[in-house]
Parts: C-alpha cells; sequence; structure tokens
C-alpha cells in the first residue's frame, strides 16, 4: 500500500517538473451547429442558380410565410386544395414583380406542389394535406435560399 | 297527408297551413318496416345505438359541440336553407338536406369512399344551383307514389337508398327536366305514378348507401359528430323567435319534417338550458324566424332558417340518419397558384 502511494507521489513530482505551469488543455474551438440540409428542388435550383440575391431571398420568403400561414390557418379559411391555389395565386400577384422573368419557374413550383401532394383533384386541406403543402413550400423556400 | 295537391306562393303561407293543421308528415308503420328491411339488405345497420357500436362511434361526441353544417357551408356557401318549400313536400327538403350534409362532410373528411375506395369531390353547381340548396329536392318527392301532399321520413329515405338518390340542382335535357332551381310544379311530375326508367337510371348513379334509426340522445350526438346528418318526421312545432344563443322554444303542432345539422353537448350549454343538450334544427321554410343566430362561444351562425332545440322538445320525433353517398369524382385543379404568376 505504501509502495502504491510513493508511486503516485513519484508520478505527480515527476509531471510537476515535466509541466512546470500545470498541465495546460488547449482553448475549445467552437464547432459549428449541424443543420439538417432542407432538401431542394434541383430544378428550381438551377433556374435561381443564377438570380440576384434580392431575387431569390424574395421568393424564399414568399413561400416561408406561406408555410406559416398555411399551418396557422388550420384548415379554416383554406380548407381545400382549390382555395389554396387561390391564395397561392394572389400572394405572388402581389410580391412578385416581373412574372415570367425566370421561364420555367412557375411550371417547377406546379410540378413540386404536384409530386408533394400527390394528385391535382381538389382535397380537402386536412392534416395530411396541410403537411404536403407546407413541405413543398419548404423546398421551394430551401431551394431559393 | 292530403290527396290533392297543395301549393303555398308565399313562406308565409306555408308557416300558416303548417300552423292550421297542414300534413306535411305522417307516420307510417309499413313504411318504416320497409326501411329496415332496405337498410339491411343494403348490408347497413338499422338501430342507430347498435350502428354507433358496432362503427365505433360510441361516446366520440360526448361533451362536444358538432356543426356539420359548417361542411356544407363550405363548400357551397349561402346553400342553406336553399330557398322555401312552395307546396307540401317538407319530407324530400329535410331528406335533401340531411343527405347533403353527409355527402359535403364524406368530401371534407378527405377519406375514400367506403365502396368504390376513390376520393370524391364536391361537385360544381352553378350559383342559381347552389342558392337553391345544390341538391334537388323534386327528384326525391316525384316517387311519393300518390298523387297529393305529404309522405313520410321512411319512404322517402327509402327512396335515396333504392330509386333516385342525390340528383345535382341542373338542366336534365334526357328527360326534359330543368331543376336548377326549386318548382314546386316540377315536384309534382310524378305522383301516384312513379317516374320512369329514364328517371330511374339518372337517379341510381348517386344514391345515398345507408341508413339507420335513431332514437336516443347519444346515438344522434355521436353519428352528428361523425357528419351523419339526419332527416326527422313528427308533430312538434316551435317558436319563430330565437333566444340570443339561437334557441327556440317548442309550442304548437306541425305535421312536419325538419333536418338536423348540429349537436351542441357542451356542459357550458346543458347547465343554460336546464341540463339539456341541443340540436341544431334546419327548417325548410326560408326565413321564416328570427332571434339570435350565433353559436354560443364561437364566431359561428346558424344558417337562415334554422333553430336550435332542447333535446327533449324533439325526442319523439322519428329520425333517420344518412350514411355514405355514392358520391361524385373529384375536381381537379388547374394550378397550384404559381401558373403565370411568378
Amino acid at each position: 500500500m505504501k509502495k502504491t502511494f510513493l508511486f503516485i507521489a513519484a508520478g505527480v513530482l515527476c509531471l510537476s517538473f515535466l509541466f512546470p505551469e500545470g498541465i495546460v488543455f488547449p482553448p475549445p474551438a467552437p464547432v459549428a451547429p449541424v443543420t439538417p440540409a432542407q432538401p431542394t428542388d434541383a430544378e428550381v435550383v438551377r433556374l435561381l442558380r443564377s438570380a440576384p440575391a434580392a431575387d431569390r431571398r424574395r421568393i424564399a420568403g414568399v413561400y416561408d410565410a406561406l408555410a406559416l400561414i398555411i399551418t396557422r390557418d388550420a384548415g379554416v379559411r383554406i380548407n381545400t386544395t382549390e382555395k389554396w391555389a387561390e391564395v397561392h395565386a394572389n400572394t405572388l400577384q402581389l410580391a412578385i414583380d416581373t412574372p415570367g422573368k425566370y421561364p420555367g419557374l412557375d411550371v417547377a413550383i406546379e410540378r413540386v406542389f404536384k409530386d408533394s401532394v400527390g394528385t391535382d383533384d381538389v382535397l380537402p386541406t386536412n392534416d395530411a394535406t396541410r403537411q404536403s403543402l407546407v413541405k413543398a413550400c419548404e423546398i421551394i423556400a430551401a431551394s431559393a435560399k | 297527408m292530403t290527396h290533392e295537391e297543395t301549393f303555398f306562393e308565399k313562406p308565409y303561407d306555408v308557416v300558416e297551413a303548417y300552423n292550421a293543421g297542414f300534413i306535411g308528415a305522417y307516420a307510417d308503420p309499413e313504411a318504416d318496416a320497409a326501411l329496415q328491411e332496405t337498410i339491411v339488405a343494403a348490408g347497413g345497420v338499422p338501430d342507430g345505438a347498435m350502428a354507433c357500436q358496432q362503427y365505433g362511434l360510441s361516446a366520440s361526441g360526448e361533451g362536444k359541440l358538432s356543426l356539420p353544417y359548417l361542411e356544407i357551408l363550405s363548400l357551397y356557401p349561402d346553400c342553406l336553407p336553399g330557398g322555401a318549400q312552395g307546396r307540401g313536400d317538407c319530407v324530400s327538403w329535410s331528406t335533401r338536406n340531411a343527405a347533403l350534409g353527409t355527402m359535403c362532410c364524406e368530401i371534407t373528411s378527405g377519406t375514400p369512399d367506403e365502396v368504390s375506395g376513390r376520393l370524391e369531390g364536391a361537385p360544381e353547381v352553378s350559383d342559381a344551383a347552389r342558392l337553391a340548396g345544390v341538391l334537388s329536392t323534386e327528384a326525391i318527392y316525384n316517387w311519393r307514389r300518390h298523387g297529393g301532399d305529404g309522405w313520410t321520413c321512411s319512404a322517402a329515405a327509402k327512396v335515396i337508398l333504392k330509386e333516385s338518390g342525390l340528383w345535382l340542382r341542373k338542366k336534365y335535357p334526357e328527360i326534359d327536366v330543368d331543376f336548377t332551381r326549386y318548382s314546386s310544379r316540377n315536384a309534382g311530375i310524378y305522383g301516384r305514378n312513379t317516374p320512369p326508367d329514364s328517371w330511374l337510371a339518372i337517379g341510381k348513379d348517386h344514391l345515398v348507401r345507408t341508413a339507420t334509426t335513431v332514437r336516443g340522445f347519444e346515438e344522434l350526438r355521436d353519428l352528428l359528430h361523425n357528419g351523419y346528418c339526419v332527416s326527422s318526421c313528427g308533430s312538434e312545432a316551435w317558436e319563430s323567435t330565437r333566444d340570443e344563443n339561437g334557441v327556440s322554444r317548442r309550442r304548437g303542432s306541425w305535421a312536419h319534417a325538419l333536418a338536423y345539422l348540429g349537436v351542441d353537448d357542451r356542459d357550458v350549454i346543458k347547465e343554460k338550458y336546464n341540463g339539456e343538450p341541443l340540436v341544431l334544427v334546419q327548417n325548410s321554410w326560408g326565413e321564416w324566424n328570427r332571434g339570435g343566430t350565433r353559436v354560443y362561444g364561437t364566431d359561428f351562425d346558424i344558417p337562415v332558417g334554422s333553430f336550435w332545440a332542447t333535446w327533449s322538445s324533439l325526442k319523439n320525433r322519428s329520425m333517420i340518419a344518412f350514411s355514405g353517398v355514392n358520391g361524385w369524382p373529384p375536381k381537379k385543379l388547374k394550378s397550384f397558384g404559381a401558373l403565370g404568376n411568378i
């Protein structure tokens, strides 16, 4: 038992000679938080690749806002996908200064919605449909960012 | 039942006639028994309480406010009451209103049709047709099988299950009839003689799948909560005034048919009305009553011509709930809203 304590004491003494100012750990390097990448749509990304940052911000902002609106509405006012289409069209007419500036973007966005909802039948906006519309908005917003 | 046709020119005349004892609806045990047989033959459950138990609906509406009429108005704004009856055809109106409620609830629920498995859509109708109640009452009433006026709820229910289901309000060139707007004359093209095969062919396109008879409040509440609206026949009458919550008190007697399109089983309501839940009654007399329209504690108004009644004031009526409808294919979107706008 005495020998064990002797070894530990000798070890501590050696360390004190080797590191006279104590063992210094390097300062912590901040690790960038990992955020899962939002899914994007390759065609929308391609069409907006050369767009000015202001245009991309505008489009992303519009679709982020639409996602929020349809979520908060919870099917009260926007109770069918037909009503959704009307809200969507009216919003774009107010928000977008030059429709057609990026040829093919409207068709690409339509496809994102159809892929997400799975049909172009008019559907009631129940939870599943609403989630599909929100998902499509998020994909378009992420593709514009 | 009257043996001669009776027409009313104005809604006031209808109210006056029913108040004076006009018979628009009557009981017929034979028709009740025939309906039970039809329900069983269609694979349905004729007893409402048993149907609730079998389909797991029991107690689903307990303590809740259930407003299936909102589903009707969400698809077809201002379609209720759809005008006013112009003859003793109240039974076809209550049947139409209940079937319309069930149809709209089925569409807005987004669940596929139980038989075809397809998702159904809200059929498009003209503005005139929407304001006249979307579906024809006349196509049902022509099957009453007598030449006068008045009918039974169970016989009308059997007709929409077997012979003449839901007809959209529009022109039917194949039978040379325009059902776009309500016409009391068109409701009596046939009477003692039933409509011909050309009518039957159209009528069978959108039959109601099945029905169930309702006796107790719990089953009524649970069926309405699940979107199965109700047609009722009886001799009860109510005041033409509503209190601040839209409730009318029972007074007098009408031999009349009325649809039920909502139920309020909330404790707060039962505290206000001597422990009684309320049932929302849709009448077919146009704008015949007045008073409060706001549903207590909500931002919703009840439809024109409707009123809340306490359960005890209507518990003795004969009640039939309609289940699934063989509906219409969904409408297609022309665009999700982006085309040409970005």
